[in-house]
């Protein structure tokens, strides 16, 4: 028996040392420990074997199956490693072959911009209001502080429609709208299209705006450089230089126009395209809301201060990226878009 | 403006240089927006003697000149001017100088004579736009050798300012010193005007009656008698051409030198011509025509401001003279017009006519009713000195529109409170005297503050606050966040849903495009707008004739892209758009959409092949959008079959529950010819604001299922019409508590199955709540479910 048992362990140990794959030393493991493996058969057998013999045997089966056991756990071991090096030696992709997708389409630059700004003012606490595109003189113009015949209307030549309406020419008008509907203090910010009667390289019939305004007791001018630099410096970089020039508008006063210093030439004096040599290159409109046009909401500007500001936003978008004709952003030539 | 810096010398010296100088107006308001330097171009040209001349041996109109510059000896020149003569200075180019045009002067041989350089015509020396009559004569004092360009004052410094609508004042040169002093703290200095008055006195010659005190507050008039009109003097002309305005005569020019340099817009009749010693100024009344200075008859309105003589107009008040007595060659006397008209008036007839003047621009924004007779003498004392004359005894002065000058309260306390800002009493008071301003002391620490005459854009507490910003320097006001209470920031669902679609499209491999409003006729007849009634709005005034209405579709902006990239060559065009359409329902409407296509083939990269896209390329993007917005659920897609632009077989119109939202498909084959497009596409178009009101609705969490679900797929075959989604919706109403789910995942057409027919495999996903199904329990659902499809739609069940 014992001889018996020493054969099988030593035909067991010669196959294992020959088995190169998990399949062949699962199959020793099986012909030698399975149900009807032969170790599995020997242990059968033990019945035929003498009782004072049994412990001695038994113990000599046990030891060689663990032993067993553990070579087979070994082979596995070395097996799998000899696979895993198999694989990493034979399995070869060309990581070069472009990735299967459907392409990104692109976001406009113009969305781009006003999504950023707008997120700039949500972020200090601005409320977004929308308004019609399409307005009457009184809230276009008149509830604005542009009289009648005033040669302030010169600035902003108009597209009319019929029914005694206009395209508005800016986003003002939802300043008059927001106004007359809610008392102060109030933040809005608007964004949109807007239009006007001029078309070249710099002018579009239709552009978009970005306009906002703070009103509430004891707004000052103070405050509209505060907010608006956060906003310009949010766009063109924490460190940009800003100044305010004086200005005219209508519905503000005293009126601002705010100029950063050019990121072409950095003022060096050098020939500049982008700011023409001047250093600074004119960005937004501003300045504290006319008391006209309190008036005209219904506020009392005693009571109440605030200002207002305008962003052009192809303006913006042709300056940050360099953009040389503004029917560009119109034409939606997908050259274009994607570079965006 | 044009301002020539020499020009604004004789008023004010700011002793800043010119980089100071441009920064302190542009930061004082007035933006400095280009600097030009005339008379740059003229180098090397040398004032000259000739002192000598002999005829050209060779050319019978050509002359000989010896010609002194001043170095000790003469050089021969070649000159073919008629007035080249002896004894006369001229400007001599020598070699190596340069004239405007960027014209380079060498000595040259002309018919076998060298010339040592060239003597200059006016128009060479690029002082006058008209051909040469000839060399320019020098004055006899004209130093010899003397650079001819400094000599005659040619070398300018021009700014180009912007003045804002809001400062009239500005329009002129003495108003821009006035601006000068204010910012720089120079003194201005306003010569007076000497006048030497001569025979029978203006009032006896004429009368001035005012028939409109609102149009007309002022008119005042000089006669100048005996002048001999003819061209202007060169200093005149190169003064008028700096500030960009041409030569006309002597006279002519001396009224638009005084208006440049004052404000006031002059003018100047001939008074023979007048028919009558008489002017009214009244408005048109009933039908009048006047033929205007440049030759139009002018048809006039009721309300227009006129200059008459008797029953006849003579000019049109603030801009324009009548031809009838306009000066001439042989005019020897005139009236000399100074007067403040309503600029409202000037402005609806100078643009009801068409007709935009300096005159009318500076009326327009307000002239200086108290410098009316300055202008008016300044003027008569330049006629006198250009083309000669004496002017008649006192002015006629009809002023029935005085009005005392505005007074104005202004609290210090309320300029700092606008400003953010400490400025002092003192500096407040400082800075409305710098303007003109009469200050007084009013009540409660405030100023009365009376503005001059010329400053009458100052009207309330609010334009004297300006003016002490601006003054101080907005640069000086502190800079801070507002210390208020904290807001809160947001945005409407629209907007923020329009965020979230945007990004969605973007995924599903689609750029976007922002399209002009603008549709032709033509365009909004072939593309049916979704949720648009009424009819498409008119532009009165558009921009092109052929786009005169606003889109009433936004896949009117989509085809446009669509056609532009390809032509441009484009294979693989996928856009969308978000913006609104227009359209007139009784007013004007305006709602947004997003609309968008997917043409050629589909934006896809990597192996595999390109494909056109097909119907579910299209719809699936769409799915995944509503999927985000937890609409996919809700939305059912019909045929399209009577949606006029779209095809009636490839076509769908997308509901939400019962809510018409949209359409997708591709363009009737009729439409493709109206707007030059076609191939393979799909488009569609959706209603924003019907999305948004249903889109994003609340979420709740409804735990996981504790039990596994059983998945059996199921084909069936059916006619070829056959709409799949019928088989999904009668599936999920059939058992609602054991079927999960249902989706069509595969269709065929072909062999094996008959022609006319297709095959559709379904997966059914089978799920009890309350314990796990068993084979035997799921194979009866199959079936029973297989006999019901069966019965109701008498399908074919594919084993």
């Amino acid at each position: 028996m014992k001889d018996q048992l020493d054969k099988i362990r030593a035909s067991a140990l010669a196959a294992l040392s020959s088995a190169a794959s998990e399949e062949s030393i699962e199959e020793i493991r099986v012909g030698f420990l399975g149900r009807k493996g032969e170790l599995t058969s020997v242990l059968r057998g033990m019945r035929d074997v003498s009782p004072d013999d049994r412990p001695a045997i038994g113990a000599l089966v046990n030891c060689i199956k663990d032993e067993l056991e553990a070579a087979i756990s070994q082979g596995l071991q070395r097996a799998r490693a000899a696979e895993r090096s198999r694989r990493v030696e034979s399995e070869r992709i060309d990581v070069t072959v472009p990735g299967r997708r459907l392409v990104l389409g692109r976001l406009h630059p113009l969305t781009q911009i006003m999504g950023e700004l707008i997120d700039a003012f949500v972020a200090l606490g601005f409320t977004v209001a929308e308004g019609p595109e399409i307005e009457d003189d009184y809230h276009n113009f008149e509830a604005l502080n542009f009289p009648p015949d005033h040669p302030a209307r010169d600035m902003q030549d108009t597209l009319f429609v019929e029914g005694g309406r206009l395209m508005r020419t800016h986003t003002s008008p939802v300043q008059i709208r927001v106004m007359a509907e809610h008392e102060p203090p109030l933040q809005v910010i608007t964004a949109g299209a807007t239009y006007r009667h001029d078309s070249d390289a710099t002018h579009s019939p239709m552009f978009h705006q970005i306009e906002g305004f703070m009103v509430d007791r004891g707004i000052n001018f103070g405050d509209l450089k505060g907010v608006l630099t956060h906003g310009v410096r949010r766009i063109f970089g924490a460190d940009r230089a800003v100044r305010w020039r004086p200005s005219f508008f209508p519905f503000t006063e005293p009126s601002t126009e705010i100029d950063i210093g050019c990121f072409g030439c950095e003022g060096s004096g050098a020939p500049c395209r982008i700011c023409r040599g001047s250093g600074w290159i004119e960005v937004l409109g501003a300045g504290m809301i006319d008391p006209n046009v309190f008036r005209a909401v219904g506020y009392d500007p005693e009571q109440v201060s605030g200002f207002a500001f305008g962003i052009g936003v192809e303006r913006i978008a042709m300056l940050k990226y360099q953009v040389d004709d503004i029917r560009r952003f119109f034409a939606n030539d997908l050259r274009f878009i994607e570079q965006f | 403006m044009k301002l020539p810096l020499r020009w604004l010398g004789e008023f004010v010296a700011s002793g800043l240089d010119a980089a100071a100088f441009c920064e302190r107006l542009t930061m004082g308001g007035l933006e400095v927006e280009g600097i030009e330097e005339l008379g740059d171009e003229i180098r090397g040209v040398v004032v000259g003697a000739v002192t000598a001349t002999r005829p050209h041996p060779q050319g019978e109109r050509l002359t000989l000149c010896d010609v002194d510059s001043g170095t000790g000896s003469t050089v021969e020149v070649v000159c073919g001017a008629a007035n080249a003569r002896a004894g006369i200075r001229v400007a001599l180019a020598r070699e190596g100088a340069e004239l405007p045009g960027g014209k380079h002067i060498e000595n040259a041989t002309i018919r076998g004579v060298l010339s040592a350089g060239m003597l200059c015509s006016e128009s060479e020396l690029g002082l006058s736009d008209e051909a040469a009559s000839g060399i320019l004569e020098l004055p006899r004092t004209a130093p010899l050798g003397a650079d001819v360009a400094d000599y005659l004052a040619a070398r300018e410094t021009v700014l180009e300012i912007s003045i804002t609508p809001n400062r009239g004042d500005c329009l002129s040169v003495l108003g821009l010193a006035r601006e000068v002093a204010l910012l720089t703290g120079a003194k201005l200095r306003v010569r007076p005007t000497r006048l030497q008055e001569k025979g029978a006195a203006t009032g006896e010659a004429l009368r001035v009656r005012i028939e409109d005190e609102s149009g007309c507050r002022r008119y005042a008039a000089r006669i100048v008698r005996g002048v001999k009109v003819g061209p202007s003097p060169l200093w005149l002309r190169l003064r008028l051409q700096a500030a960009g305005l041409r030569s006309i005569n002597n006279v002519v020019d001396v009224t638009n030198y005084v208006m440049l340099e004052r404000g006031q817009p002059l003018h100047a009749f001939d008074l023979r011509r007048l028919p009558q010693p008489e002017i009214v100024v009244r408005r048109a009344g009933s039908t009048e025509a006047i033929q205007t200075l440049d030759g139009v008859v002018r048809f006039l309105a009721a309300d227009d401001l006129l200059i008459t003589t008797g029953a006849e107009a003579v000019a049109i008040a603030g801009v324009m003279g009548g031809a009838d007595s306009e000066v001439e060659e042989t005019t020897t006397d005139l009236l000399l017009e100074s007067a403040w008209f309503d600029p409202t008036t000037v402005r609806r007839t100078a643009r009801r006519l068409d007709l935009n003047s300096e005159a009318s621009y500076r009326f327009e924004r307000g002239v200086d009713i108290e410098g009316v007779i300055d202008a008016l003498d300044r003027a008569a004392a330049l006629i006198v000195e250009t083309a000669g004359g004496t002017v008649a005894p006192t002015a006629i002065d009809v002023y029935p529109g005085r009005r005392p000058s505005p007074s104005i309260v202004l609290r210090p306390q309320r300029v700092n409170e606008i400003l953010g800002l400490e400025v002092s009493l003192g500096a407040i008071r400082q800075t409305m005297k710098a303007l003109g301003a009469t200050v007084t002391k009013a009540a409660g620490g405030a100023f009365t503050v009376q503005p001059p005459s010329f400053r009458s854009d100052l009207e309330r507490e609010i334009d004297l606050i300006e003016e002490v910003a601006r003054v101080v320097g907005y640069d000086r006001i502190p800079t801070h966040l507002p210390l208020r209470q904290l807001a809160v920031g947001g945005m409407p669902k629209r907007m923020a849903l329009e965020r979230e679609i945007r990004w969605l499209l973007r995924g599903g491999g689609m750029s976007e495009l922002i399209g002009l409003a603008f549709a032709t006729p033509a365009g909004n007849e072939a593309l049916r707008g979704v949720n648009v009634g009424g009819r498409p709005i008119r532009l009165l005034n558009p921009i092109s004739r052929e786009e005169s209405e606003l889109r009433t579709s936004l896949l009117q902006s989509v085809a446009a892209m669509w056609r532009h990239n390809r032509n441009q060559g484009a294979t693989a065009i996928a856009g969308f758009s978000i913006a609104k359409v227009y359209w007139w329902e009784g007013e004007p409407r305006e709602g947004w959409r997003v609309a968008g296509v997917m043409a050629g083939v589909l934006p896809v990269s990597g192996l595999g092949g390109r494909r056109v896209p097909a119907f579910t390329d299209m719809k699936g993007v769409l799915e995944n959008l509503f999927d985000h917005l937890g609409l996919l659920d809700k939305v059912s897609w019909r045929p399209a079959t009577d949606w006029e632009s779209l095809h009636p077989g490839k076509s769908a119109s997308i509901f939400i529950e019962d809510d018409f939202v949209g359409v997708v498909g591709a363009l009737h084959p009729d439409a493709e010819a109206a707007l030059d497009l076609g191939g393979d596409h799909w488009l569609f178009e959706i209603d924003l604001e019907r999305l948004s009101e249903r889109a994003l609705p609340a979420k709740q969490f409804r735990g996981l299922p504790r039990f596994p679900a059983v998945v059996r797929d199921l084909a069936i075959v059916v006619e070829a019409e056959f709409r799949s989604d019928e088989i999904v919706h009668f599936v999920r109403q059939w058992n609602h508590d054991l079927v999960e789910a249902v989706h069509l995942f595969d269709e065929y057409v072909g062999s094996p199955i008959a022609p006319g027919k297709k095959s559709l495999a379904y997966s059914i996903a089978y799920r009890a709540a309350d314990r796990t199904l068993t084979d035997e329990e799921v194979n009866a659902l199959q079936d029973q479910l297989v006999a019901a499809l069966e019965k109701k739609f008498r399908v074919e069940h594919r084993q």
